[in-house]
């Protein structure tokens, strides 16, 4: 049997199971949550092309699926990709039913997840474009509901992604035909410009960003983050791809060099227009901007500990950006606005917290998870780029000075400040959330040696 | 079927004629009928890069979308998408002039060797850059999500009859098959949640 088919068939039964449950909605997102967790868990344990015995049984799962001609790898170099992509989705999954969300979330983001992987196991791997697409259309999906109807964010990001799949596609047919390497400058520099037109898009790297704040506005800042940390992760795999498979990629300084500009230019403008928010929906949508920013840096600095850096950077990202999206799901279902806000904090003080240690994170803050992180980068791999560790030390100090703003703001006096109740299990949630955030900081090698294992595949970049 | 490649100005001039007709005129569920002439149009010319399944596939995706979004179209009724003239950035001479001017620079551009390495015929090259041009109009101009399905789904069909001579491959044609077929899904679920919401806005005292 092939390890790329039962992925799938197992994203499809769990998906309809979740369907199955979508009237009731924590069993639903449980059960996503599981399937997520159990996928990566096959992906990391089981051994592919070999005989795996469970028990008295014993199975063993071929790494390649052949379907229409076009082969579905399962290679060692996208196997903790994988991993990784459906770990995330296990973490952001459970939290799911706490939220305002459609009650198919949870079953069509298990198929976004599934979408995502084939485009990480499909060869050539520049068919990944098309998969990619295929993903930002089950986001709009969920980003569009009827709790959510407005679709402008939503349909900008269609567009802008198939901008991006048709860059993409004609690139890697110029790869293909045209045969480029080093000694034809001309024609590489044609493919780079429009592979970094397509994967600007995919990052969501200004002025492509356009749909980002749009959709804070319109959709649920939880659901929103999901999409977005499962389709910028899938962007920045394929990005990591292009550059580990394409020698004359990886050699032209310019690639890196447009990436770090790129990087500072997203930082510093994520910083100011985050700073000029009255909209609390649309500040994440920048501080997520800001984090954007700093991962650029870190790959444009071209060295294999960038990377490396920029890949926890990710994983992170994660943990953080879901505890910052769950409490703002719940501060932006009360108001929304700078003026409205005023003594939010003191209704719901948990939810209030989750935002603004969330926001800490994202910033780099000392004993938060995103601090060791934005350390190694600003120590270990920016030592020689003044202005490049510049800007980072600026989007820490300015999203910072944002997170004081915003808890004057949230814990200001109001009107009327009653308690809000909230049950016991988003509490739970939220509580743990920080803790976790908390913990990362203090401990950060809980969570650095998983990124050695997601970059241990790509052979030609890490060493 | 090799015959008809003896006649591929005909294609392309029927894109030229769906092309200005779905940038010009208001959607509505007739403009189905237009778009699945433009998908045969298409389907031609790819027979030049294509093979016989390859091109079928593509025609028959083609009128599935067209009866997807005519079908979802009728359901709602014509009223509520009676507003995108208003809402069009846009009025009807400037369209013109819009128009007119991008087919002068697909037609130049297409003439100007830019697929040669592909082996791009000069019809499929003139039609697909019409196509693409004539998408962009409708994606800049319109705000109405039906005008912009549209022109998604035109923009797609222009690309792929490019890509077609560089990659004629049947997975690829599944890939973008779905790719058609999901912008049209997409467009469908957005257009219905909309005209919900705004009956229940209406509803609403």
């Amino acid at each position: 049997m092939s390890a790329g088919l039962t992925i799938f068939l197992f994203t499809i039964i769990y998906s309809l199971l979740c369907l199955f449950l979508r009237h009731q909605r924590m069993a639903s997102a449980f059960t996503a949550a599981i399937g997520a967790g159990s996928i990566a868990a096959f992906v990391f344990l089981v051994p592919f092309d070999e005989a795996f015995h469970f028990g008295e049984f014993s199975i063993k799962f071929a790494s390649e699926w052949i379907i229409l001609g076009r082969m579905f790898s399962l290679s060692e170099n996208v196997r903790p990709l994988i991993g990784f992509l459906y770990l995330a989705g296990a973490f952001l999954l459970p939290a799911a039913w706490l939220v305002n969300v459609n009650r198919f979330f949870p079953s069509v983001a298990l198929l976004i997840l599934a979408i995502v992987a084939a485009s990480l196991m499909v060869d050539p791997f520049v068919f990944a474009a098309v998969f990619i697409e295929l993903a930002a259309m089950g986001a709009v999906f969920v980003l569009v509901t009827q709790q959510h109807p407005r679709s402008t964010g939503a349909t900008r990001m269609l567009i802008l992604y198939t901008f991006a799949m048709l860059s993409i596609l004609f690139t890697g047919s110029l790869l293909e035909v045209a045969g480029i390497t080093s000694a034809t400058p001309v024609l590489a520099m044609r493919v780079t410009f429009m592979l970094g037109f397509g994967f600007a898009i995919l990052m969501t790297v200004p002025p492509f960003h356009l749909w980002l704040p749009k959709s804070a506005e319109e959709s649920d800042p939880y659901i929103l983050i999901f999409i977005l940390v499962i389709l910028q992760s899938a962007g920045f795999f394929f990005l990591l791809r292009f550059l580990d498979s394409y020698v004359w990629l990886r050699e032209q300084t310019l690639i890196y060099d447009g990436i770090r500009i790129a990087g500072i230019i997203t930082t510093i403008l994520a910083v100011l227009l985050s700073a000029s928010q009255r909209d609390i929906k649309k500040l994440m949508a920048y501080a997520l901007l800001v984090d954007l920013g700093v991962m650029l840096i870190a790959i444009g600095s071209g060295t294999e500990d960038a990377f490396r850096l920029a890949l926890s950077l990710i994983a992170v990202r994660v943990i953080a950006l879901g505890v910052l999206a769950l409490g703002l799901s719940y501060l932006s279902n009360a108001e929304r606005l700078v003026n409205q806000m005023r003594g939010v904090g003191y209704k719901m003080p948990f939810a209030a917290a989750a935002f603004l240690v969330g926001l800490l994170t994202v910033a780099g803050t000392p004993l938060t998870a995103g601090f060791p992180g934005r350390w190694s980068l600003l120590t270990g791999v920016l030592h020689a780029d003044k202005f490049a560790a510049g800007t980072v030390i600026f989007s820490m100090i300015g999203l910072g000075v944002l997170v004081i703003r915003w808890a004057a703001i949230l814990f200001g006096r109001g009107d009327g400040e009653d308690f809000i109740a909230m049950s016991k299990e988003p509490r739970a949630f939220l509580l743990g959330g920080i803790i976790l955030l908390l913990l990362l900081g203090l401990f950060p090698q809980f969570i650095f040696p998983w990124v050695e294992d997601v970059a241990s595949g790509l052979a030609n970049l890490f060493l | 079927m090799a015959w008809l490649n003896n006649y591929l100005f005909l294609p392309v001039i029927i894109l030229f004629i769906t092309g200005s007709a779905l940038a010009l005129m208001r959607p509505q569920p007739r403009s189905m009928i237009i778009l699945a002439v433009q998908y045969m149009a298409v389907s031609w010319l790819a027979s030049t890069s294509l093979p016989a399944a390859g091109v079928a596939a593509k025609l028959v995706t083609g009128l599935l979308v067209c009866v997807i979004l005519y079908l979802g179209l009728r359901q709602i009724g014509d009223g509520p998408l009676q507003g995108d003239d208003q809402m069009l950035s846009a009025n009807l001479p400037f369209r013109i002039i819009a128009l007119l001017i991008v087919t002068v620079a697909s037609v130049s551009v297409a003439r100007s060797n830019l697929f040669a390495q592909f082996d791009v015929r000069m019809e499929a090259g003139v039609g697909a850059l019409f196509l693409v041009a004539s998408s962009l109009l409708n994606l800049g101009l319109g705000t109405d999500q039906l005008r912009i399905g549209i022109g998604l789904l035109t923009l797609v069909s222009g690309a792929e009859l490019i890509y077609g001579f560089i990659e004629p491959s049947l997975a690829l044609i599944a890939l973008l098959a779905m790719v058609h077929l999901g912008i049209v899904l997409v467009f469908s679920y957005i257009i219905s949640i909309q005209i919900r919401y705004s009956m229940s806005e209406n509803r609403d005292p």
